[in-house]
């Protein structure tokens, strides 16, 4: 059994916001509330959820970008809240982010060059003769032509300068790379260029992704493994086949059910919910999906769920009719 | 055979920008059918978007201009009309609904005042009639507490609910056609589930038309009777939802098709489609997929394939048919 790559425990993030005369009352908004998962070697795991759910608040946070309120974020061994600036800044070249929005990721005043070049020089990786070298067989490694080099950003399509991200991630040698909604921004044909260019390069380069997406084919695709997020908190979890083929949760199988499919004789049973998502700085008591659940009982408005193996499949899930539905 | 209630007969539009003048839409045939719903799909830049604009005539605020073809409605140029019959026929006979709902609502004033408005410029009914039938509009489309939403903001409402009052205000004189480009891209799955459900009662119940533009394949396939695929300002193939997915004839739609991952099929790798979409000044000569084609033969540099059978632009149904 290998050790885990990334281990969140008990991860929270609570944003405070004040309003009102002399900021008097406050409100909480509970962005993420208690995730744990961990992320083996070479694996992919993919976080799913609808906006709001808390998604990239905790990719954000394992990244590093934002403090969390609770838990920790143990990486290749370390935990990160225990590091100094210093090694933080050394242990940052082991995990390297690729963002939704191609076109406000990139700096436009710097050319190609310099966007993939620049984490080679703040982690002084490679000497200043080796730097060109290295640019030119990151460009070759995302299938951009050599002579786009000396171009800027502005020059380039979504899927282009996803490429460009990508390259950019890639240059330091990271373990893990973490991508939020990579491929979202993207038309369908560039979409799947990206996907596959993402799973050759997990090959040749044996990374380790936690892949944040909304759209549940895309996820299915690319992970081994899928965390299903609803408010703040994981409701499943598990291997990928056993959670779309399977799933536990009645939230999992809402959103399973509501995937437009592109076959116009697909016949499915269609779970449609009601209502909308709960705001976060009022989440509702108990199982924080009760208000929108077919199934909710007095227990689910009282008590929280909390994640167990259900004995069918194997995987997790928080809902107290597990096994039962 | 009943008469298409809409028919877009080689509409051309194009775009003046620096004193050059860009084509967008480049001799489109569309009809739609009473009751009839048809997918417009195609990606970025395939003039999909610019094609309904040109069929609502709202290109006045832009640089674009239609300068060929035909929109006939019931056998009426709207092209021809008046400003002041283009009035009558906008959001009475045909409507529309945007992807941000946000930016279609004004945002200082309350729904039901938005709602009123529209639809007392098409009907000579009394204020508290008008209110009456706004309150019944927004039960029509699901949304809960619908008084009280009549004296909210836009603001109030979350993306769902917004997009719920768009689809109630483009319905509320009971349009033949209704027109809606990528109204469910903005949305969450389970709440694009809901709208998608509305629009399907309001074609059963009131018969309206509908023309559906996206991007998204999936949601083609769930609600259209017909689709049409666009690419670089044509349409390159069309035909019944069957036939496009379960026969798709031009590259381009076979491409898109391979593209898309399809849930729970673990696959390993998607068939993509190579390169990406030409800008305007470097489309092709001939065919405009040449450069991405993976069936490219040298006459499809050449010369431009006309629409085969009504139904695809490849020259490899020409040799087919021959």
């Amino acid at each position: 059994m290998k050790e885990p790559l990334l281990q969140v425990d008990g991860l929270k993030k609570h944003f405070v916001s004040q309003k009102g005369f002399r900021k008097s009352s406050k409100q909480v908004v509970k962005a993420v509330d208690g995730v744990s998962f961990d992320i083996k070697p070479g694996e992919t795991f993919g976080l799913v959820g609808e906006s709001g759910c808390g998604k990239s608040t905790t990719g954000r946070m394992i990244m590093q970008m934002l403090e969390a309120t609770e838990g920790t974020i143990t990486f290749d061994g370390q935990r990160m809240d225990q590091l100094s600036g210093k090694e933080l800044k050394k242990a940052r070249k082991d995990f390297q982010m690729i963002f939704q929005d191609p076109y406000a990721s990139l700096n436009p005043r710097m050319t190609v060059r310099d966007i993939i070049a620049e984490p080679l020089i703040v982690h002084e990786m490679e000497t200043a003769n080796g730097i060109d070298a290295r640019v030119y067989e990151l460009l070759d490694t995302v299938g951009l032509p050599r002579k786009v080099a000396e171009r800027y950003p502005h020059e380039f399509s979504g899927g282009q300068r996803q490429r460009i991200g990508i390259a950019r991630a890639l240059a330091v040698r990271p373990k893990l790379i973490i991508a939020d909604e990579p491929v979202s921004a993207l038309d369908v044909s560039i979409q799947s260029q990206v996907l596959n260019l993402l799973k050759d390069l997990q090959d040749e380069f044996d990374l380790t992704y936690l892949f944040i997406a909304h759209d549940l084919s895309v996820v299915d695709f690319i992970s081994d493994r899928i965390g299903v997020m609803y408010l703040g908190k994981l409701v499943e979890i598990g291997d990928r086949e056993s959670i779309i083929q399977n799933p536990q949760h009645p939230y999992t199988r809402a959103l399973l059910s509501a995937v437009p499919v592109p076959d116009p004789r697909a016949k499915r049973e269609r779970i449609v919910l009601e209502g909308d998502l709960p705001s976060p700085s009022n989440p509702p008591s108990g199982c924080p999906f009760h208000t929108r659940c077919p199934f909710a009982w007095d227990r689910c408005a009282s008590e929280t769920p909390q994640l167990q193996t259900a004995e069918t499949t194997g995987h997790t899930a928080a809902c107290h009719l597990l096994d039962e539905l | 055979m009943t008469e298409p209630i809409l028919s877009i007969n080689q509409l051309y539009t194009s775009f003046r920008v620096d004193g050059e003048t860009i084509p967008a839409v480049e001799g489109i045939d569309l009809s739609l059918y009473p009751g009839e719903i048809v997918g417009l799909v195609g990606e970025s830049g395939s003039g999909k978007s610019v094609t309904s604009l040109s069929v609502m005539q709202l290109l006045d605020e832009t640089p674009g201009e239609v300068t060929g073809g035909e929109v006939l409605f019931q056998g009426k140029d709207l092209l021809k009309f008046t400003d002041r019959q283009k009035r009558k026929v906008r959001g009475n006979d045909i409507s529309m609904i945007f992807q941000e709902p946000m930016t279609s609502l004004n945002p200082v004033l309350k729904i039901g005042k938005q709602l009123i408005e529209a639809i007392r410029e098409h009907q000579r009914i009394s204020q508290t009639e008008a209110r009456k039938h706004a309150v019944h509009m927004l039960n029509q489309v699901g949304i809960p507490r619908s008084e009280e939403i009549m004296n909210e903001y836009p603001h109030q409402l979350s993306g769902g609910m917004r997009q719920r009052v768009m689809i109630a205000m483009a319905m509320s004189c009971d349009p033949k056609v209704l027109i809606a480009d990528e109204p469910t891209t903005a949305l969450d799955v389970t709440i694009q589930a809901q709208i998608l459900d509305v629009m399907r009662n309001m074609r059963k119940e009131h018969n309206t038309s509908i023309l559906f533009i996206t991007h998204d394949l999936g949601v083609i396939a769930e609600m259209c009777d017909r689709v049409a695929v666009m690419y670089s300002g044509r349409i390159v193939e069309q035909g019944t939802v069957y036939e496009i997915f379960e026969n798709p004839k031009h590259p381009y739609t076979k491409g898109l098709l391979g593209s898309i991952p399809k849930l729970g099929a673990k696959e390993d790798r998607l068939d993509s489609i190579q390169g990406q979409v030409p800008t305007v000044e470097d489309r092709p000569k001939g065919c405009k997929f040449a450069n991405r084609c993976p069936f490219v033969m040298d006459h499809c540099w050449e010369e431009e394939p006309p629409l085969f059978d009504g139904e695809n632009r490849c020259w490899l149904h020409e040799r087919e048919e021959a």
